[in-house]
């Protein structure tokens, strides 16, 4: 018996190790793994997360959604005022979103061997939800959808190193990106900070509000969602383009109530 | 045939263990559940058990969504944990403390690689978080290891383990 224990033991360790340089070398081989594992547990993790069910959500997902609405018309005044400044109507993209209000029912664990930041949200495939959608909170960017299973999502958070986010900053609407990793040799971000990159010789100043720059068809990220301000400007290091310090509006620990940005059909 | 029950059991309660975090209030630290499951049972039984619940565990710890990449990495992880706690039982029996304290060193050890993977560049750990959830990992080991160590002896006196 302890023989073959042993040698289960064993084989298993092997296969373990398999399946990890498999999933290096073809990250998306594992999808149906996970998707199964999904489309099992996520149901339990929605009872387990739904202490506070009921009206105070309803009433949360209502004030998002009005939040939302009310970014949208200013979003919608900016635009048409920068139309009319422009006349160019080509270069705005239309701001036609519709919200699906969600709630993060898992986060990633605080303890496998490669921390990444992502949260599961209670809505997926049979909601109309696909790979890659905007996420938001009533303060502004969440991040964008990894994976989907039919009734739960898996959602990326901005501050995961694979994030990296175009924005738009300051007054002027000048560009940039943001990610969580700062280049070496700038000093060391604060919890949940991130490094916004000017692009270009544009000076980046101390309060600068950064948005979203927004990308063809709203994927992976719709435009002009508020993220963060920056707080404070790192010393000319030779680094290519100025960089700063970002605090994201949204503090992506204590997420609860969310909402995926859909397109509307045209 | 009783001996598929200890088993089982261990399953229902790494299962548990990896979706109770979910109902966790958001913004604290989180305990590392399976990790105090796994050195519970690693602690009584010889090496090899312990590897087995410790991949059984990091299995889980991979696949519960939202999961965590590459895949088999917290099972490779565990099963190291699993290994290590069956290894040194025998001297662990001299003071109650020291299965907490070789607990302790396993979480550090898991939580050690997730920020040298992070200092590598693979991954992202805060110093603050990984120290954070040392601490209610530990706190909370005071009342489940025991727990998990005396069922595991409660079974193993009635032959299920």
């Amino acid at each position: 018996m302890p023989r073959r224990t042993t040698l289960l033991a064993v084989l298993l360790t092997g296969a373990s190790a398999a399946v990890l340089v498999v999933d290096l070398a073809r990250p998306g081989l594992a999808a149906p793994v996970r998707a199964g594992a999904a489309a099992a547990l996520a149901p339990v993790q929605e009872a387990l997360a739904g202490w506070d069910d009921g009206r105070v959500a309803e009433l949360t997902a209502e004030r998002d959604a009005l939040a939302a609405e009310v970014d949208r018309l200013r979003e919608q005044a900016q635009d048409a005022a920068e139309l009319q400044q422009l006349a160019r109507s080509s270069t705005v993209a239309a701001v036609d979103r519709t919200l699906l209000p969600a709630r993060v029912v898992a986060f990633a664990p605080g303890s496998s061997p490669v921390g990444g930041r992502t949260v599961t949200i209670d809505v997926g495939s049979t909601d109309g939800v696909l790979p890659d959608q905007t996420v938001v909170a009533v303060d502004g960017l969440v991040g964008r959808v990894l994976r989907v299973a039919p009734t739960s999502a898996d959602v990326l958070l901005l501050g995961d190193p694979q994030v990296v986010v175009g924005v738009r900053f300051g007054e002027e609407g000048a560009l940039g990106d943001v990610q969580a990793d700062a280049a070496p040799g700038l000093p060391a971000r604060g919890h949940g900070q991130l490094t916004l990159t000017a692009l270009g010789d544009t000076a980046v100043e101390t309060g600068a509000r950064v948005e979203t720059l927004g990308s063809p068809d709203d994927v992976p990220y719709a435009a002009g969602i508020p993220l963060g301000r920056v707080v404070s400007v790192d010393p000319d290091r030779g680094q290519l383009g100025r960089t700063a310090v970002v605090e994201p509006f949204v503090d992506t620990d204590t997420l609860d109530l969310v909402a995926v940005v859909l397109r509307e059909e045209p | 045939m009783i001996r598929v029950l200890g088993p089982l059991v261990r399953a229902v309660l790494l299962l548990a263990a990896a979706l109770l975090p979910s109902a966790w209030p958001a913004g604290l630290a989180r305990p590392d559940l399976v990790l105090l499951v796994v050195a519970g049972v690693a602690l009584l039984h010889p090496p090899r058990v312990g590897l087995l619940v410790g991949l059984a565990g990091g299995w889980l710890v991979d696949v519960v969504p939202p999961g965590a990449a590459p895949l088999g990495a917290s099972a490779l992880a565990y099963a190291a944990v699993g290994l290590g706690l069956g290894a040194v039982r025998r001297q662990l029996v001299l003071s109650p403390v020291l299965p907490w304290l070789a607990t302790a060193a396993a979480a550090a050890l898991v939580l050690g690689a997730r920020g040298v993977s992070a200092a590598a560049g693979v991954g992202r750990a805060l110093p603050g978080e990984l120290a954070w959830t040392l601490g209610v990992t530990m706190l909370v080991a005071v009342v489940v290891l025991p727990l998990v160590m005396g069922l595991e002896r409660w079974m193993t006196r009635r032959g299920w383990a």
